[in-house]
C-alpha cells in the first residue's frame, strides 16, 4: 500500500482524548476552481449545510458555490460560507449560563446574560460578510492560506442589538482607544479583534443573535456574534463572550501580526519587495460579479443577452455598475431595488452579442464614496482584499 | 478560566470531527514522525490545497505554526517537516498534472 491511514487515536491523543471518532458518510463530487491545484470536493451535509465547496474539514472552511449568488439577494444560511481558524469553540452552549463580560476601561463592569441582551431594542441590518482572503486562490503570484475562489462572501439579514447600547451601559471612560472582542474559540493565539472606539460606537455595529430570521447556527457563531457592516468579516467575532475597552492600541496577534495589509492607498505592494509598513485590514472596497453567465459560456451570435449580477462595497452604497466588452467603453447597468447600503445590490443589463468568435464581458462597480474597482489586480503577501474588475471570456456561435 | 475553557474545547473535539463528516485519509508517506502534529489542529486539506510553495515558504509556514500557533514542533524537526511538505507537493503535482487547468 502506498499510503497508510494514520491512527486517529494517535492524533486525538495529542488532544488529550482517546475516544475514536465516528465518521459520517458524505455525498461528494469534484469541482475545479479556476486556478492551479484548484480541485475541490462539493459536499452536502457538512455542518448542516446544503451543497458547499469543501476547503477544509477541520477547522471548517466551506465555500459557497457561485451559482447561489444568482438565486437571490439573500444568501441562505445553509449555503453561507464558513470560516474558522480553530476547531476549539464549544458546540454546545449552556445558554442560561452564557455571559458576555464587558470590562476594561469602563465605569461599570458588566456580565450580561442572553436575556439581558435580548431585552434591549433589536434591529435588523442586511449586510455582506466577506472573508478578508476571499478569492485568495487568484493571487498572482500565489500566497499560502485558505485557497478560496470567489465564494467566501454572503449577504444576510442580521438581527441584534446595537453594541453602542451595551457600551453606554458600561460607560466607556475618557481615554479609551479601542474595543477588543473575543469569543469562545480558545486555542492559542486566542482570537481577538479590535475596533477603534468611534467605529464600535456606530449604531450599525450589532451584537447579533439571528441570521435570516434563524438563531445563529454554531458555525456562524451561536449564540452571539459581532456584525460590523462594511468591514471584512475577520472583525465579526463569533461566539462573542468578552468585550474589553482598551486604553492603548491592541497588540494581540490577530491585530498586530495577522490580517494586515500594506499602508499603500490600495493595500497592494510589489511581489518580492521588502516588507514595508502595514496596517490592520478594515473596510471592503467595491466588488461586482456577473452571476448568470460563467467563463466559457456560449452565446448566440447577433442576439441580445440579459446579464445580471451583484455588487457591494463596504465604503459606501453602490452608486453605479457598468459593463464593458473591451475595458474602454463602459455601459450603465440598471440597479435593482435597494437591499440596504451594506448588502448585495443586484443589477442587470441587456448586452448586445456580436459576430461569432470570442466576446469578453467585464463588470465594475463604483460606490457613493467614488471608490471604483481597479482594472488590474493588486497584490499583497496575505492575499487580502482582492477587488479587481472581473472578466469573463464568452464564446459566440 | 482560560485553562478550563481550553480543556472543555479540546474535550469535545471528537464530537466536532464526527459532526463534520469524514476527514480525508492522510497519506503520510515518508513523513517524519514529527509531522503528525500538523493534523492535530487542522485536517490535511490545509496542506494539500496550497499552491506550489517553495521550500522556504514551507519552512516559514512550519515556523509560523510553531511560534504563532504554538504547535509543539522541536527546532530540530522544523527542516524535516518542511522538506517533507515540499517534496510531498512536488510528487502530488506530478501525479495530478493531467488534471490541472489554468484560468
Amino acid at each position: 500500500m502506498d499510503h497508510f491511514i494514520p491512527s486517529r487515536r494517535h492524533f486525538m491523543g495529542l488532544l488529550g482524548v482517546t475516544a475514536a471518532a465516528a465518521f459520517a458518510p458524505l455525498r461528494a463530487t469534484d469541482l475545479q476552481l479556476p486556478f492551479d491545484n484548484g480541485k475541490r470536493r462539493l459536499v452536502e451535509g457538512v455542518e448542516g449545510k446544503g451543497q458547499m465547496i469543501l476547503q477544509r474539514t477541520r477547522a471548517p472552511l466551506l465555500e459557497t458555490p457561485f451559482e447561489v449568488y444568482d438565486q437571490g439577494l439573500i444568501t441562505p444560511v445553509d449555503r453561507f460560507y464558513v470560516r474558522w481558524h480553530t476547531a476549539s469553540a464549544p458546540r454546545q452552549i449552556d445558554t442560561p449560563a452564557f455571559r458576555v463580560h464587558v470590562h476594561g476601561h469602563v465605569e461599570r463592569e458588566l456580565s450580561l446574560t442572553l436575556a439581558d441582551i435580548s431585552s434591549l431594542p433589536a434591529r435588523e441590518i442586511t449586510a455582506v460578510s466577506q472573508c478578508a482572503g476571499n478569492s485568495r486562490g487568484f493571487s498572482d503570484p500565489r500566497v499560502p492560506g485558505a485557497q478560496w475562489g470567489n465564494g467566501a462572501m454572503g449577504n444576510a439579514v442580521w438581527r441584534g442589538v446595537s453594541l453602542r447600547q451595551v457600551l453606554d451601559r458600561a460607560g466607556v471612560k475618557a481615554g479609551a482607544v479601542a474595543i477588543r472582542f473575543r469569543g469562545l474559540d480558545a486555542m492559542p493565539p486566542q482570537f481577538g479583534k479590535s475596533l477603534a472606539v468611534d467605529v464600535a460606537r456606530n449604531d450599525d455595529v450589532l451584537l447579533a443573535t439571528h441570521m435570516n430570521g434563524q438563531p445563529l447556527p454554531w458555525v456562524h457563531g451561536f449564540p452571539l456574534r459581532l456584525v460590523v457592516p462594511g468591514w471584512f468579516a475577520t472583525y465579526w467575532v463569533k461566539t462573542l463572550s468578552d468585550i474589553e475597552v482598551l486604553d492603548t492600541e491592541d497588540d494581540n496577534y490577530w491585530m498586530a501580526k495577522a490580517y494586515r495589509i500594506p499602508t499603500t492607498p490600495d493595500g497592494s505592494t510589489t511581489p518580492g519587495a521588502p516588507a514595508g509598513a502595514t496596517t490592520p485590514i478594515s473596510t471592503m472596497p467595491p466588488r461586482s460579479f456577473v452571476t448568470n453567465l460563467h467563463d466559457g459560456d456560449r452565446l448566440r451570435a447577433h442576439s441580445t443577452q440579459v446579464i445580471r449580477g451583484i455588487a457591494f462595497s463596504g465604503k459606501g452604497a453602490i452608486a453605479r455598475v457598468e459593463w464593458s466588452a473591451d475595458g474602454h467603453a463602459w455601459h450603465r447597468c440598471q440597479l435593482d431595488s435597494e437591499g440596504g447600503k451594506y448588502g448585495f445590490r443586484r443589477w442587470h443589463a441587456q448586452m448586445p452579442v456580436g459576430a461569432a468568435g470570442q466576446q469578453r464581458l467585464l463588470v465594475r462597480a463604483t460606490d457613493a464614496g467614488g471608490n471604483v474597482q481597479p482594472p488590474t489586480a493588486g497584490w499583497n503577501p496575505g492575499g487580502f482584499m482582492r477587488n479587481v474588475v472581473e472578466s469573463l471570456n464568452l464564446v459566440v456561435a | 478560566m482560560k485553562a478550563s475553557l481550553l480543556g472543555f474545547a479540546l474535550a469535545i473535539a471528537p464530537v466536532a470531527v464526527s459532526a463534520q463528516g469524514a476527514e480525508p485519509p492522510l497519506p503520510l508517506t515518508g513523513a517524519p514522525p514529527a509531522a503528525a502534529v500538523c493534523v492535530a489542529c487542522h485536517s490535511s486539506e490545509m496542506i494539500d490545497y496550497q499552491p506550489r510553495l517553495t521550500l522556504a515558504q514551507w519552512r516559514a509556514t512550519v515556523l509560523k505554526m510553531k511560534t504563532a500557533y504554538g504547535a509543539p514542533v522541536a527546532d530540530k524537526d522544523v527542516d524535516d517537516i518542511a522538506n517533507w511538505l515540499a517534496s510531498r507537493q512536488v510528487n502530488a503535482g506530478q501525479a495530478a498534472a493531467g488534471s490541472r487547468r489554468l484560468p
